[in-house]
């Protein structure tokens, strides 16, 4: 992936974070957006803020690992180990949202 | 009229010298400062009178060469672009750039900068390749065309930029804000088509998008050039390009060239 793919998804993803993140908690806190919580909107929702989050999460993380540690094989190293960080945390997040939602 | 005021100034030098010193020391000199006097003059003063050990860079001595960038009072200036008194101190801290090796004193060492300029390809890049081999005419830019890159033409490689970049001082394969303004200055150019040969190098790990936007290089520019502008613009024309692959417009029309008839044309 092209770097600059990688940081247009870390910006679109920060902008969802932002609308997710507003959606779980009016749907927590306020009784007039208690409704959504009944629908499947809630839950998908959710789903797609822990991906959003984890993705720009790992993301920045690897920008300074990458800073820190200049080196095309470091790079490698890097990118490589925070996807597999980043997909282990999204594999036990969805099972826990399944268990959540899906009865 | 205005007084031309003298006053005796503190000169405290960085000195080190890589292939003699273990570690680099610090030399204080006092030498009398009239309004006119620059860094530059001063130096070469100390030099000339105290210390003919210290090595210094320069060559114009009028801000456009760019060879005399070093750090005075703990900023990025040209030394024969400041005036002593403007400093407002009566000592005066002169280092070399950071980011760079040392050479000696306060030589600094650019042969970084200067292998990652080749990598953007700083030339103007067309198809027509027979053309650029055997010119026929000249191509027209249009006022507005112009406009859209001439600020950042103004850089004289001073390195001031990029060593008051924070990102280089972590990542030493970071392009730098001094080519990453010369990738924009040429891929916005009307004339050029060269775009998607820089790529590899400015759509890199270490290229553009590693820039935070902390605008240290803009403030240090003795020129106004704001390289922290055009590398944002870099990175839209960047994702404009290669994500939406939204390519501008590149219409040249040609003019024949002045005096450039076949009797003129030498083989």
């Amino acid at each position: 992936m092209k770097e600059s793919t990688k940081m247009l998804l870390h910006y679109i993803t920060g902008f969802l974070i932002l609308v997710t993140g507003a959606i779980h908690l009016l749907t927590n806190n306020l009784e007039s957006f208690r409704w959504m919580k009944a629908i499947l909107f809630y839950p998908v929702s959710l789903g797609v803020f822990l991906a959003a989050v984890l993705y720009h999460a790992m993301n920045g993380l690897r920008v300074i690992l990458i800073e820190l540690f200049p080196g095309s094989r470091s790079g490698r190293i890097i990118t490589l180990t925070l996807m597999l960080v980043g997909v282990i945390f999204f594999i036990s997040g969805f099972y826990f949202l399944l268990i959540l939602f899906g009865g | 009229m205005m007084k031309n005021e003298v006053r005796k100034i503190k000169f405290k030098v960085f000195r080190f010298n890589p292939a003699v010193d273990s570690s680099p020391t610090w030399k204080i000199y006092e030498i009398e400062a009239d309004r006119s006097l620059t860094v530059l003059d001063a130096l070469l003063k100390i030099k000339e009178e105290q210390d003919p050990s210290l090595s210094v860079r320069y060559s114009c001595r009028q801000a456009i060469c760019g060879s005399c960038g070093m750090m005075i009072n703990g900023k990025q200036r040209l030394a024969c672009f400041t005036r002593v008194l403007e400093l407002n101190s009566n000592t005066v801290v002169v280092e070399p750039l950071n980011n760079y090796p040392i050479i000696r004193d306060l030589v600094t060492d650019f042969s970084d900068l200067f292998k990652k300029e080749k990598a953007i390809k700083p030339y103007i890049i067309r198809d027509d390749v027979e053309e650029m081999l055997n010119p026929t005419g000249m191509y027209l830019q249009k006022p507005e065309e112009l406009l859209e890159y001439i600020q950042f033409a103004d850089c004289i490689e001073c390195g001031l930029c990029s060593s008051a970049c924070p990102t280089y001082s972590t990542d030493s394969l970071f392009l730098t804000p001094m080519i990453l303004n010369k990738a924009y200055r040429f891929s916005v150019d009307s004339r050029d088509a060269g775009l998607a040969f820089r790529l590899p190098a400015l759509d890199s790990e270490h290229g553009c998008w590693r820039c935070h936007f902390a605008a240290a290089c803009s403030s240090v520019c003795p020129k106004g050039i704001d390289p922290a502008k055009s590398i944002q613009l870099l990175k839209r024309l960047i994702t404009s390009s290669t994500i939406f692959k939204r390519t501008r417009k590149k219409e040249l029309q040609m003019v024949s060239r002045p005096h450039a008839t076949e009797s003129t044309i030498i083989f």
